[in-house]
């Protein structure tokens, strides 16, 4: 049993992880369940498959916590598994096309189903009820995360530049709705 | 300022984590970047816009049924790799003795099965020349053991 494991940071709950503390994990699990499964839905992954892919990569991520850095970011190396994990679903699946052409963000649709619409508006607050996906996960990174811009774009699939563009149009777009 | 300044300003407030000095400087002066870093502040007092789906109580028992799985497995494997290891070490040495006594066996057959071969023929040979010397063959020792039988000699009765 870990005493106050809420108020513990990532790198501590990852090195309590590496001990072989399933309840350290746990709370990762609780912490980034969500970047995770937005991240999927953002590439149109529907929302059964994305807690599909979601329960794998965090399993892998606990098998491979050795091999994690706390220099790096755990939640880039947890999208990168959930990526490779998605990758590796479409190309069992032969659905795996994209030819490493770059995501483009400003093109990317709102694929959330209307079930995802109706339990999301009506839980999260009125900025963020209009994001998509994407753009969600973008803010996490970003704001919560304080991750650079080079590896957001590198874990979205983006160029850095756009990803900035990007991400200070969604800022502006929510000052806006802030302000009225 | 212009808004690529003005975005300096934004992820510079991002980076640190809140306000410095050249953040608070140029808020005072831009009205759209002060918005702006008051809606960051508001936003991270609200919470990441992903927290707002949680993991099921089924998935999280889900990932926890695997983690156990998997923790029991590595610590099944690291419990028995010493013994693996040493097997496979005690199969590699037992391996190399036999190796090494069945390619000395297989030399020494050749080697002592000429000399077998030679030693026989040559005791075979004595053994001829002595049957040949005596004009007896073999239980030579069972006739040295009897008495010799002495007969006057021819020759004895002209002495």
């Amino acid at each position: 049993m870990i005493p106050n494991a809420d108020n513990l940071d990532s790198n501590e709950l990852i090195e309590l992880a590496k001990n072989g503390q399933k309840q350290a994990f746990g709370m990762l699990v609780k912490r980034h369940y969500g970047t995770v499964m937005y991240y999927l839905l953002g590439y149109g992954v529907k929302k059964a498959d994305a807690e599909d892919i979601t329960q794998e990569a965090f399993i892998n991520a606990f098998r491979k916590i050795d091999q994690f850095r706390t220099s790096g970011s755990f939640v880039g190396w947890l999208l990168r598994i959930a990526k490779n994990q998605h990758i590796d679903k479409l190309r069992k699946e032969k659905k795996f096309n994209i030819t490493g052409s770059e995501l483009d963000l400003l093109n990317l649709p709102d694929d959330r189903t209307p079930e995802i619409q109706v339990v999301s508006d009506a839980t999260v607050d009125a900025l963020y009820s209009g994001l998509k996906p994407q753009e969600k996960v973008l803010l996490d990174l970003r704001v919560f995360q304080q991750m650079p811009f080079c590896e957001i774009a590198e874990i979205l699939g983006s160029s850095e530049g756009n990803t900035r563009l990007i991400f200070h149009r969604l800022i502006i777009r929510l000052r806006k709705q802030h302000k009225s | 300022m212009s808004d690529v300044d003005c975005e300096k300003i934004i992820d510079q407030a991002v980076e640190s984590g809140g306000t410095n000095s050249a953040v608070e400087t140029h808020a005072k002066t831009c009205q759209k970047c002060a918005s702006a870093l008051a809606l960051l502040a508001l936003l991270k007092t609200s919470g990441s816009p992903t927290a707002d789906i949680a993991p099921s109580a089924a998935f999280i028992g889900r990932i926890e049924n695997s983690l156990t799985t998997s923790a029991t497995g590595t610590g099944l494997i690291a419990a028995l790799k010493p013994k693996i290891l040493a097997a496979a070490i005690g199969v590699a040495l037992t391996a190399a003795i036999a190796l090494a006594v069945l390619s000395r066996s297989g030399s020494s057959d050749n080697h002592s099965g000429k000399t077998s071969v030679s030693s026989i023929e040559g005791q075979a040979s004595s053994a001829g020349a002595t049957d040949r010397n005596t004009g007896v063959n073999m239980k030579h020792d069972e006739e040295v053991s009897f008495p010799q039988l002495q007969f006057p000699s021819p020759t004895d009765e002209i002495k």
